[in-house]
């Protein structure tokens, strides 16, 4: 199987490729959190999911209809393409009721939403998984590049830890952390909120840890009116996962090219 | 929000950002924040230099 066609193949059905390529039990855990994912939070919030959209797909048109069946518009789901796609069709997008329905939050919303947007994310990282297996090559670090993007989504700096560079990957956590949890605290717990804030969300999801501590735990909380600083706490929180995007990379080339590899770029440098 | 709480929020987070910007730069801890430091001098010196240049701005065009 080529690189490119194990990516596609993973991107619109999560887990074909693995299986493919030879993988079955690690086509079954890409399944699961993929299409597993995604379909528990989909069944907690429904049709809610679309009102989350970046860009309104209603109406008609060409640019409708694509959107229908391309839903590229909805980050951070879309990587997760192929679930996507089925939910938009199954969408009844043209009734007032309907689009009633979507504007409604339900119960456990930032749970349903969490579960949603952490499908997608979680199948970019397996398409470079199904890319990297197809390749058919060996890491020069411990662990394989997309584990270790995997690793330092789930917990900044620990897919550094994994390939071999451990001060480096704790120095590197602790500066996404503390840029998370500071930016959570500003906000008094409620920069992450993706009912309220959803573009910002779409950033922060891409810091694993930070994202799920704060659906979870801070983002249900109630309060009476904003923090002062909220705007700067989701500022901070957004540049975080940003931040954790560059480390996940920073990761798989670690692990990629080998734990010392970077030492020829920094002496031919200086 | 006074200049002393902008500044105590803006220069640890320039510090962070260009710890994780750096990294690829490095192998070790030391040699990161290192790095990251300088960056962030530099950085700084020039965010004083715009802001200087902004209000010279005002200033003299919009009185």
């Amino acid at each position: 199987m080529q690189p490119l066609h194990a990516l596609l193949a993973t991107l619109f059905v999560p887990g074909s490729a693995h299986f493919v390529l030879g993988r079955p039990v690690r086509a079954v855990v890409v399944a699961l959190t993929t299409i597993g994912l995604f379909w528990i939070g989909y069944s907690i919030v429904g049709t809610h999911m679309w009102y989350h959209e970046l860009v309104p797909s209603t109406g008609g048109g060409i640019r409708g209809l694509l959107f229908r069946i391309f839903p590229v518009m909805m980050l951070p789901e879309s990587p997760n393409l192929g679930c996507t796609m089925v939910a938009s069709m199954m969408r009844d997008i043209d009734s007032v009721e309907a689009m009633r329905l979507e504007r409604m939050p339900g119960g456990l919303v930032h749970l349903g939403l969490l579960l949603t947007a952490c499908s997608g994310v979680l199948n970019a990282l397996w398409m470079c998984d199904a890319h990297w297996l197809a390749q058919n090559r060996e890491p020069r670090a411990k662990i394989a590049p997309p584990m270790a993007a995997l690793a330092s989504w789930l917990l900044p700096g620990s897919g550094h830890v994994l390939a071999g560079q451990r001060d480096k990957g704790l120095l590197l956590g602790a500066a996404v952390l503390v840029m998370f949890f500071g930016g959570l605290a500003i906000s008094g717990g409620h920069a992450v909120d993706r009912v309220l804030a959803d573009a910002w969300f779409d950033g922060q999801v891409l810091c694993g840890t930070g994202v799920i501590f704060g659906s979870l735990v801070t983002a249900p909380l109630r309060y009476d009116a904003l923090p002062t600083y909220n705007d700067l706490g989701i500022t901070l929180c957004t540049v975080a996962g940003f931040m954790n995007l560059l480390v996940m990379t920073n990761a798989y080339t670690v692990a990629e090219d080998g734990p010392d590899s970077v030492v020829v770029v920094e002496e031919a440098k200086s | 929000m006074t200049l002393l709480f902008r500044i105590a929020v803006f220069v640890p987070c320039v510090f962070l950002i260009m710890v994780v910007y750096c990294a690829p730069r490095a192998t070790t801890a030391k040699g990161v924040a290192s790095i990251a430091a300088r960056k962030t001098v530099k950085v700084c010196g020039w965010t004083v230099v715009l802001v200087a240049a902004m209000l010279a701005i005002e200033a003299i065009w919009l009185p």
